[in-house]
């Protein structure tokens, strides 16, 4: 092609070319979520004047409504076993690290001598949606792509129906298909931005407080803490298969639909962390010999009662492979 | 897009909804798929969008500002579906049969092949960009409101996109001189 060519003129025409109308499924889909899906409440006084100075926002809200719950885990088969699960997402996950109950023992692992570890699925491959993570223990993965990140094996038993959210980074998990009613997230050595305004949700994110925090379970907590319009409880100290940490509970604010934590990164992976408006959230930080574990559960007050249990017992379910 | 519509829907009006729904879901699809080129993950952001269109409406404080917003969550929910699978489809095109024989009709096949490889190996940002500023003609500034960055990043993501997009037509320009010579 000769180098003369008017890139400008070519990229204009064949930008500008048809595209394929989307299928009716589209629109049919969309009106059929929306009869049980909630809108938001419009933007608070205070709210809309600090809008008013600032670059027009856009207000996105993750797919997923109250789902934090990222692309999924990715466990590590044991000895290239793989089970019976559907194939793993290439994705960067973080294994969810839960926290057991600031003064509960650390509860015995639920794994079996010589059991073979099946890989966790992530999200479905393709369109919306969710893919059911089958109830049994997985092994998470480190930051990024490489195990050798993460020189500990984590792993976790999930129970039954928590699923693994479609167009979510990260690793987390939803309790239910559609509407969750509880999430689990975990990121291990991963979260490195808090936002400025945990209810700023622009996009793709909000501004981040600088500079980034730093990478202890203290630098962490200071931080979250000191976020504005968050309400934490008093931290307890709390112990994860032996390895200390802290606990934080989160209120969010009602002034913003969902409160954003942290942003968390792995390569050029970046995802942020949220507890819905009205749920409840525990934040549970462990320092796993230098490294981060942070896990973020959370559930709506409304739900079931064995919702709350459910995720302790996953935490408690954690361990930590010397 | 009708003010009254939106105020309607930001209420609550699922009737109004499905009218502002029916309005844009071809604009918007014809945008996701510019961006991410693939047709079934354009849908994808394109029903994610009109999710997030429907929860967060209400706080759309000025309904003129409807399609500048709207093109920002559908860019958001590009950004997702891309990340989430790196695949890219080979696309197939029908041929124009209205071009000139000889090097004029092969010179538009080859270049719009080389357009579109040029474009999918660019990042997503740098996509959107391209995409907004020379599909919907929108001048820079406004592609600096709906992205929420600063113009001078704008005007630095597609300085960097189209310098790719020559270097790919450039070095493909080449291979097939090569490929004739022989």
């Amino acid at each position: 092609m000769s180098a003369d060519r008017d890139l400008t003129r070519l990229l204009d025409v064949w930008i500008k070319e048809d595209a394929p109308s989307p299928s009716d499924r589209v629109v049919e889909s969309v009106l059929d979520q929306i009869t049980r899906t909630r809108q938001r409440g419009p933007l608070g006084p205070a709210e809309r004047f600090r809008r008013m100075n600032t670059p027009i926002r856009v207000a996105v809200t993750a797919a997923a409504i109250a789902v934090v719950a990222v692309t999924g885990l990715n466990l590590l088969p044991s000895g290239g076993d793989r089970g019976a699960l559907a194939p793993t997402m290439d994705v960067p996950t973080h294994a969810p690290a839960t926290a057991p109950a600031t003064s509960t023992p650390k509860a015995s692992a639920s794994l079996e001598a010589g059991a073979s570890i099946p890989t966790v699925i992530s999200g479905p491959t393709s369109g919306p949606g969710s893919t059911e993570v089958k109830p049994g223990t997985y092994r998470l993965r480190g930051p990024g792509s490489d195990p050798a990140g993460w020189p500990r094996a984590v792993m976790v038993t999930i129970p039954d129906q928590w699923w693994a959210r479609s167009a979510l980074r990260g690793a987390g998990l939803v309790r239910g298909e559609h509407e969750g009613v509880a999430l689990a997230t975990f990121d291990v050595s991963s979260v490195g931005e808090l936002l400025a305004d945990p209810c700023d949700d622009s996009l793709p994110y909000g501004e981040s407080v600088e500079p980034p925090i730093g990478p202890s379970v203290d630098d962490l907590v200071a931080g979250l803490t000191s976020r504005p319009g968050l309400a934490f409880a008093e931290p307890v100290d709390i112990t994860v298969d032996g390895w200390s940490g802290v606990r934080l509970e989160v209120t969010p604010p009602s002034r913003c639909g969902r409160a954003t934590l942290w942003l968390a990164h792995s390569y050029e992976e970046r995802w942020s962390r949220a507890v819905p408006e009205g749920w409840r959230g525990l934040i549970d930080v462990v320092d796993v010999n230098g490294l981060r574990l942070v896990v973020l559960s959370a559930y709506d007050p409304d739900a079931p009662a064995d919702v709350p249990l459910e995720l302790q017992r996953m935490v408690d379910s954690i361990d930590i492979e010397p | 897009m009708d003010q009254d519509l939106i105020r309607r829907a930001q209420r609550g009006d699922e009737d109004a909804f499905a009218t502002i729904a029916l309005a844009v879901v071809t604009r918007l699809h014809a945008l996701a798929y510019k961006i991410l080129r693939d047709f079934e993950l354009a849908e994808d952001a394109t029903q994610q969008t009109l999710l997030a269109i429907w929860r967060n409406l209400p706080q759309l404080r000025d309904p003129a500002q409807f399609d500048a917003w709207s093109y920002r969550l559908l860019v958001n929910a590009c950004y997702d579906e891309g990340r989430r699978t790196r695949r890219w489809s080979p696309l197939l095109r029908l041929l124009p049969t209205d071009g000139s024989p000889g090097s004029g009709g092969l010179d538009e096949v080859v270049d719009r092949d080389q357009l579109e490889r040029g474009f999918v190996r660019l990042s997503l940002d740098h996509r959107a960009v391209v995409v907004l500023h020379h599909y919907l003609d929108l001048p820079l500034q406004d592609v600096a409101e709906v992205l929420g960055v600063p113009v001078g990043t704008v005007r630095s993501r597609l300085h960097h996109a189209m310098r790719a997009m020559r270097a790919a037509l450039d070095a493909d320009a080449r291979t097939a001189t090569q490929g004739v010579a022989r």
